[in-house]
Protein backbone atom coordinates (compact mmCIF):
# COMPACT_ATOMS: atom_id res chain seq x y z
CA UNK A 1 0.00 0.00 0.00
CA UNK A 2 1.51 3.83 -0.82
CA UNK A 3 2.46 5.58 1.96
CA UNK A 4 0.10 8.21 0.51
CA UNK A 5 -2.81 7.21 -1.59
CA UNK A 6 -3.57 9.33 -4.66
CA UNK A 7 -6.55 11.49 -4.43
CA UNK A 8 -9.47 9.97 -6.65
CA UNK A 9 -11.89 12.39 -8.13
CA UNK A 10 -14.39 11.98 -5.53
CA UNK A 11 -12.72 12.47 -2.82
CA UNK A 12 -11.36 16.07 -4.05
CA UNK A 13 -12.26 19.46 -2.50
CA UNK A 14 -13.73 21.79 -5.39
CA UNK A 15 -10.55 22.98 -5.68
CA UNK A 16 -8.72 20.13 -6.25
CA UNK A 17 -11.59 18.93 -8.77
CA UNK A 18 -11.30 22.18 -11.15
CA UNK A 19 -7.60 21.93 -11.43
CA UNK A 20 -8.14 17.71 -12.18
CA UNK A 21 -10.95 18.49 -14.66
CA UNK A 22 -9.24 20.76 -16.20
CA UNK A 23 -6.06 18.65 -16.94
CA UNK A 24 -8.53 15.56 -18.16
CA UNK A 25 -10.07 17.50 -20.60
CA UNK A 26 -5.90 18.37 -21.71
CA UNK A 27 -5.38 14.55 -21.63
CA UNK A 28 -3.95 14.77 -18.40
CA UNK A 29 -4.69 11.81 -15.46
CA UNK A 30 -3.88 10.49 -11.97
CA UNK A 31 -0.60 7.96 -12.63
CA UNK A 32 2.01 8.15 -10.05
CA UNK A 33 3.04 11.77 -8.52
CA UNK A 34 0.16 13.48 -10.10
CA UNK A 35 -2.71 11.74 -8.01
CA UNK A 36 0.10 13.42 -4.70
CA UNK A 37 0.21 16.64 -6.59
CA UNK A 38 -3.16 17.51 -7.19
CA UNK A 39 -3.34 17.60 -3.20
CA UNK A 40 -2.16 21.09 -3.64
CA UNK A 41 -3.95 22.56 -6.97
CA UNK A 42 -1.40 25.26 -7.84
CA UNK A 43 1.52 22.32 -7.51
CA UNK A 44 -0.93 20.29 -9.47
CA UNK A 45 -1.56 22.47 -12.71
CA UNK A 46 2.82 23.44 -12.60
CA UNK A 47 3.34 19.88 -13.02
CA UNK A 48 0.92 19.39 -15.34
CA UNK A 49 2.34 22.49 -17.47
CA UNK A 50 6.00 20.24 -16.71
CA UNK A 51 5.12 17.66 -17.92
CA UNK A 52 2.57 18.82 -20.86
CA UNK A 53 5.64 20.78 -22.47
CA UNK A 54 8.35 17.62 -21.84
CA UNK A 55 6.16 15.11 -24.03
CA UNK A 56 5.93 17.81 -26.62
CA UNK A 57 9.20 18.79 -27.21
CA UNK A 58 10.72 18.48 -31.01
CA UNK A 59 12.86 15.31 -29.09
CA UNK A 60 11.66 12.58 -30.93
CA UNK A 61 9.48 10.29 -28.38
CA UNK A 62 12.52 7.40 -28.14
CA UNK A 63 15.14 9.68 -27.45
CA UNK A 64 13.15 10.97 -24.63
CA UNK A 65 11.71 7.60 -23.33
CA UNK A 66 15.52 6.86 -23.46
CA UNK A 67 16.57 9.47 -20.86
CA UNK A 68 13.17 9.06 -19.58
CA UNK A 69 14.15 5.54 -18.90
CA UNK A 70 17.88 6.48 -17.61
CA UNK A 71 16.70 8.67 -15.01
CA UNK A 72 13.58 7.02 -12.89
CA UNK A 73 16.06 3.71 -13.01
CA UNK A 74 18.86 5.14 -11.31
CA UNK A 75 16.66 6.89 -8.71
CA UNK A 76 14.94 3.76 -8.54
CA UNK A 77 11.43 4.62 -8.85
CA UNK A 78 9.33 1.45 -9.40
CA UNK A 79 6.14 2.97 -10.18
CA UNK A 80 7.92 5.35 -12.86
CA UNK A 81 10.09 2.64 -14.35
CA UNK A 82 7.04 0.52 -14.60
CA UNK A 83 4.69 2.70 -16.48
CA UNK A 84 7.90 4.10 -18.44
CA UNK A 85 9.38 0.94 -19.72
CA UNK A 86 5.68 -0.04 -21.36
CA UNK A 87 6.24 3.18 -22.64
CA UNK A 88 9.30 2.59 -24.36
CA UNK A 89 8.39 -0.15 -25.63
CA UNK A 90 5.66 1.00 -27.49
CA UNK A 91 7.91 3.69 -28.81
CA UNK A 92 9.52 0.46 -30.25
CA UNK A 93 12.43 0.45 -28.35
CA UNK A 94 13.78 -2.88 -28.20
CA UNK A 95 13.71 -5.47 -24.91
CA UNK A 96 17.10 -5.79 -24.62
CA UNK A 97 17.33 -2.19 -24.38
CA UNK A 98 14.85 -1.97 -21.82
CA UNK A 99 16.24 -4.80 -20.08
CA UNK A 100 19.94 -4.13 -20.03
CA UNK A 101 19.00 -0.61 -18.50
CA UNK A 102 16.93 -2.44 -15.93
CA UNK A 103 19.80 -4.17 -15.03
CA UNK A 104 22.34 -1.35 -15.04
CA UNK A 105 23.88 -2.11 -18.08
CA UNK A 106 25.49 -0.16 -20.48
CA UNK A 107 23.15 -1.06 -23.44
CA UNK A 108 23.62 -1.81 -27.29
CA UNK A 109 22.69 0.90 -29.14
CA UNK A 110 23.49 0.66 -32.70
CA UNK A 111 21.89 3.77 -33.66
CA UNK A 112 24.47 6.87 -33.05
CA UNK A 113 21.65 9.53 -31.90
CA UNK A 114 20.57 6.36 -29.26
CA UNK A 115 23.86 6.14 -28.39
CA UNK A 116 24.58 10.18 -27.32
CA UNK A 117 21.35 10.21 -25.88
CA UNK A 118 21.69 7.39 -23.67
CA UNK A 119 25.71 8.83 -22.73
CA UNK A 120 23.86 12.33 -21.27
CA UNK A 121 21.34 10.78 -19.26
CA UNK A 122 23.61 8.07 -17.92
CA UNK A 123 26.02 10.83 -17.33
CA UNK A 124 23.81 13.30 -15.85
CA UNK A 125 22.09 10.89 -13.57
CA UNK A 126 25.46 9.25 -12.25
CA UNK A 127 27.87 12.56 -12.24
CA UNK A 128 25.56 15.75 -12.43
CA UNK A 129 27.35 16.51 -15.39
CA UNK A 130 28.07 16.22 -18.99
CA UNK A 131 32.21 16.11 -20.17
CA UNK A 132 33.26 18.41 -22.79
CA UNK A 133 33.22 16.00 -25.67
CA UNK A 134 30.01 14.38 -25.31
CA UNK A 135 28.80 17.51 -24.84
CA UNK A 136 29.91 18.55 -27.92
CA UNK A 137 29.08 15.45 -29.64
CA UNK A 138 25.64 16.05 -28.32
CA UNK A 139 25.06 19.62 -29.13
CA UNK A 140 26.03 18.34 -32.98
CA UNK A 141 23.70 15.95 -33.12
CA UNK A 142 20.97 17.13 -31.33
CA UNK A 143 21.00 21.05 -31.72
CA UNK A 144 21.15 23.30 -28.75
CA UNK A 145 17.33 23.72 -28.16
CA UNK A 146 16.61 19.76 -27.89
CA UNK A 147 19.65 18.91 -25.75
CA UNK A 148 18.42 21.85 -23.27
CA UNK A 149 15.07 19.80 -23.44
CA UNK A 150 17.37 16.63 -22.62
CA UNK A 151 18.70 17.84 -20.09
CA UNK A 152 14.85 18.99 -18.33
CA UNK A 153 13.86 15.73 -19.33
CA UNK A 154 16.44 14.04 -17.39
CA UNK A 155 16.06 16.06 -14.61
CA UNK A 156 12.46 16.02 -14.03
CA UNK A 157 12.03 12.42 -14.26
CA UNK A 158 14.76 11.59 -11.78
CA UNK A 159 12.97 13.76 -9.13
CA UNK A 160 9.68 12.12 -10.80
CA UNK A 161 11.36 8.62 -9.67
CA UNK A 162 12.37 10.46 -6.15
CA UNK A 163 8.86 11.01 -5.67
CA UNK A 164 6.84 7.63 -6.63
CA UNK A 165 9.68 6.17 -4.39
CA UNK A 166 9.18 7.91 -1.40
CA UNK A 167 5.65 7.56 -1.31
CA UNK A 168 5.70 4.40 -2.25
CA UNK A 169 3.51 4.58 -5.29
CA UNK A 170 1.64 1.48 -5.95
CA UNK A 171 3.33 -0.48 -9.22
CA UNK A 172 0.59 -1.48 -11.54
CA UNK A 173 0.08 -4.98 -11.46
CA UNK A 174 -0.36 -5.32 -15.70
CA UNK A 175 3.57 -3.82 -16.68
CA UNK A 176 5.37 -5.83 -18.92
CA UNK A 177 9.11 -5.14 -17.33
CA UNK A 178 9.12 -4.59 -13.46
CA UNK A 179 12.19 -2.79 -11.95
CA UNK A 180 15.12 -5.16 -11.04
CA UNK A 181 16.52 -5.08 -7.73
CA UNK A 182 19.32 -3.37 -6.71
CA UNK B 1 34.16 28.25 -24.32
CA UNK B 2 31.15 28.51 -23.17
CA UNK B 3 28.24 26.06 -23.70
CA UNK B 4 25.16 28.69 -23.91
CA UNK B 5 25.01 32.15 -25.22
CA UNK B 6 23.27 34.69 -22.58
CA UNK B 7 19.79 35.01 -23.04
CA UNK B 8 19.37 38.30 -24.47
CA UNK B 9 15.60 40.64 -24.98
CA UNK B 10 16.97 42.44 -27.42
CA UNK B 11 15.94 40.01 -29.57
CA UNK B 12 12.57 37.73 -28.87
CA UNK B 13 10.01 35.60 -30.39
CA UNK B 14 6.50 36.42 -28.97
CA UNK B 15 6.41 33.72 -26.68
CA UNK B 16 9.65 34.42 -25.24
CA UNK B 17 9.06 38.10 -24.58
CA UNK B 18 5.67 36.90 -22.93
CA UNK B 19 7.38 34.26 -20.39
CA UNK B 20 9.81 37.65 -20.36
CA UNK B 21 7.35 40.12 -19.51
CA UNK B 22 6.24 37.36 -16.70
CA UNK B 23 9.56 36.81 -14.81
CA UNK B 24 10.62 40.10 -15.23
CA UNK B 25 7.17 41.47 -13.75
CA UNK B 26 7.16 38.84 -10.90
CA UNK B 27 9.47 38.62 -7.46
CA UNK B 28 12.52 37.40 -9.74
CA UNK B 29 12.46 40.49 -11.39
CA UNK B 30 15.12 40.14 -14.05
CA UNK B 31 16.66 36.75 -16.04
CA UNK B 32 19.45 35.19 -14.51
CA UNK B 33 21.27 32.38 -13.38
CA UNK B 34 19.64 29.33 -15.12
CA UNK B 35 17.24 31.35 -16.86
CA UNK B 36 19.49 32.52 -19.38
CA UNK B 37 19.99 29.21 -20.57
CA UNK B 38 16.64 28.24 -20.25
CA UNK B 39 14.58 31.11 -22.38
CA UNK B 40 15.87 29.82 -25.27
CA UNK B 41 13.25 27.46 -24.75
CA UNK B 42 10.30 29.70 -23.47
CA UNK B 43 7.71 26.72 -22.50
CA UNK B 44 10.35 25.60 -20.13
CA UNK B 45 11.53 28.49 -18.81
CA UNK B 46 7.86 29.07 -18.10
CA UNK B 47 7.27 25.64 -16.11
CA UNK B 48 10.28 26.11 -13.99
CA UNK B 49 9.64 29.90 -13.37
CA UNK B 50 6.26 28.92 -11.86
CA UNK B 51 7.94 25.32 -10.05
CA UNK B 52 10.13 28.02 -8.98
CA UNK B 53 7.67 30.39 -7.59
CA UNK B 54 5.81 27.55 -5.77
CA UNK B 55 8.91 25.88 -3.84
CA UNK B 56 10.80 30.04 -3.18
CA UNK B 57 7.47 31.60 -2.41
CA UNK B 58 4.52 29.42 -1.92
CA UNK B 59 6.26 26.33 0.18
CA UNK B 60 4.62 25.68 3.76
CA UNK B 61 8.58 24.99 5.08
CA UNK B 62 9.76 27.54 6.76
CA UNK B 63 12.66 29.86 5.05
CA UNK B 64 15.61 28.12 6.91
CA UNK B 65 14.23 24.11 6.37
CA UNK B 66 13.61 25.00 2.51
CA UNK B 67 17.16 26.43 2.06
CA UNK B 68 18.35 23.87 3.91
CA UNK B 69 16.80 21.48 1.54
CA UNK B 70 17.69 23.78 -1.70
CA UNK B 71 21.85 23.98 -0.50
CA UNK B 72 21.64 20.10 0.22
CA UNK B 73 20.31 19.05 -3.32
CA UNK B 74 22.66 21.68 -4.93
CA UNK B 75 25.76 20.60 -2.88
CA UNK B 76 25.11 16.96 -3.90
CA UNK B 77 24.81 17.62 -7.93
CA UNK B 78 27.29 20.66 -7.74
CA UNK B 79 25.47 22.70 -9.01
CA UNK B 80 27.15 26.53 -8.92
CA UNK B 81 24.46 29.17 -8.89
CA UNK B 82 21.85 27.55 -6.79
CA UNK B 83 24.93 26.68 -4.47
CA UNK B 84 25.80 30.42 -4.20
CA UNK B 85 22.36 32.19 -4.47
CA UNK B 86 20.96 29.55 -1.70
CA UNK B 87 23.91 29.29 0.28
CA UNK B 88 23.31 33.31 1.13
CA UNK B 89 19.45 32.80 1.82
CA UNK B 90 20.26 29.92 4.15
CA UNK B 91 22.34 32.11 6.00
CA UNK B 92 19.58 35.43 5.65
CA UNK B 93 17.52 32.64 7.30
CA UNK B 94 19.37 31.89 10.08
CA UNK B 95 21.38 28.84 9.33
CA UNK B 96 24.55 28.40 11.08
CA UNK B 97 27.36 29.49 8.48
CA UNK B 98 29.49 26.52 10.01
CA UNK B 99 26.12 24.36 8.31
CA UNK B 100 26.88 25.76 5.06
CA UNK B 101 30.71 25.83 5.53
CA UNK B 102 30.72 21.89 6.12
CA UNK B 103 27.92 21.31 3.50
CA UNK B 104 30.51 23.30 1.27
CA UNK B 105 33.82 21.26 2.01
CA UNK B 106 32.01 18.52 1.66
CA UNK B 107 31.93 17.50 5.10
CA UNK B 108 28.99 16.28 7.58
CA UNK B 109 27.60 18.97 9.22
CA UNK B 110 26.60 19.67 12.91
CA UNK B 111 22.63 20.81 13.36
CA UNK B 112 21.36 21.87 16.88
CA UNK B 113 17.70 22.20 15.38
CA UNK B 114 16.10 19.29 15.13
CA UNK B 115 13.97 20.24 11.83
CA UNK B 116 17.04 21.51 10.02
CA UNK B 117 19.01 17.79 11.54
CA UNK B 118 15.47 15.82 9.86
CA UNK B 119 15.56 18.35 6.47
CA UNK B 120 19.39 17.02 5.98
CA UNK B 121 18.87 13.84 6.94
CA UNK B 122 16.19 12.88 4.63
CA UNK B 123 17.78 14.64 1.55
CA UNK B 124 20.96 13.47 1.98
CA UNK B 125 19.47 10.01 2.48
CA UNK B 126 17.06 10.41 -1.17
CA UNK B 127 20.10 11.14 -3.11
CA UNK B 128 22.64 9.00 -1.52
CA UNK B 129 20.82 6.02 -1.33
CA UNK B 130 17.56 6.41 -3.30
CA UNK B 131 15.24 5.24 -0.72
CA UNK B 132 13.89 6.43 2.37
CA UNK B 133 13.24 3.81 5.33
CA UNK B 134 9.98 3.67 7.29
CA UNK B 135 11.34 5.27 10.52
CA UNK B 136 12.78 8.11 8.36
CA UNK B 137 9.32 8.59 6.67
CA UNK B 138 7.55 8.54 9.64
CA UNK B 139 9.43 11.20 11.18
CA UNK B 140 9.16 13.44 8.50
CA UNK B 141 5.69 13.14 8.17
CA UNK B 142 5.47 13.63 11.95
CA UNK B 143 7.24 16.85 12.22
CA UNK B 144 6.49 18.39 8.64
CA UNK B 145 3.05 16.65 8.25
CA UNK B 146 1.45 16.18 4.77
CA UNK B 147 1.99 19.27 3.35
CA UNK B 148 5.41 19.95 4.31
CA UNK B 149 6.66 16.31 2.89
CA UNK B 150 4.79 16.90 -0.38
CA UNK B 151 6.64 21.16 -0.77
CA UNK B 152 10.01 19.46 0.43
CA UNK B 153 9.64 16.93 -2.85
CA UNK B 154 8.29 20.15 -5.06
CA UNK B 155 12.04 21.11 -3.90
CA UNK B 156 13.38 18.51 -5.36
CA UNK B 157 11.87 18.56 -8.66
CA UNK B 158 12.53 22.09 -9.49
CA UNK B 159 16.62 22.08 -8.03
CA UNK B 160 17.09 18.59 -9.08
CA UNK B 161 15.94 19.90 -13.07
CA UNK B 162 17.71 22.84 -12.32
CA UNK B 163 21.16 21.73 -11.01
CA UNK B 164 21.32 19.44 -13.83
CA UNK B 165 20.22 22.67 -16.68
CA UNK B 166 22.93 24.62 -14.45
CA UNK B 167 25.89 22.01 -14.75
CA UNK B 168 25.02 20.64 -18.39
CA UNK B 169 25.54 24.36 -19.39
CA UNK B 170 27.94 25.42 -17.24
CA UNK B 171 26.45 28.52 -15.69
CA UNK B 172 28.33 30.20 -13.37
CA UNK B 173 27.50 31.52 -9.77
CA UNK B 174 25.85 35.29 -10.70
CA UNK B 175 27.75 38.35 -10.19
CA UNK B 176 27.96 39.70 -6.41
CA UNK B 177 27.99 35.60 -5.66
CA UNK B 178 30.29 34.12 -4.29
CA UNK B 179 31.54 30.67 -6.83
CA UNK B 180 32.07 27.83 -4.49
CA UNK B 181 35.29 25.69 -4.19
CA UNK B 182 33.91 22.35 -6.19
CA UNK B 183 33.54 21.82 -9.83
CA UNK B 184 30.75 21.45 -11.70
CA UNK B 185 28.74 17.69 -11.25
CA UNK B 186 28.67 15.67 -8.56
CA UNK B 187 32.06 15.37 -6.17
CA UNK B 188 32.85 11.80 -6.70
Amino acid sequence: MARLEPLEPEDMNAEQRAAYDDAAAKGGRLGGPNGIHVRIPDLFQINQEMSTYLRGTDLAPRLRQLAVMVAVRKFQGAYAWGVQARASLAEGISEEVVNAINEGKTPDLDDAMDRIVYDVAASLAEHGAIPDDLFAEAEAALGFNQLLDLVATTGYYAAVAMWVNVFEVDVPVDIPVPMADG
Amino acid sequence: MARYQDFSPDVMTDHQRAVYDDIVSGPRGRIYGPFLVLMHNPGLASALQKSGAYVRWQSSLADNLKELAIATIGRYWGAHVEWSVHAKLAVDAGLDPAIIDALEAGGAPVFTDPAEALIHEFCSCLLETKNIDDDLYARALSRFGETGLIDLMATFTHYTTISLTLNSFEVPAPDGFKAPAFPHGRTP
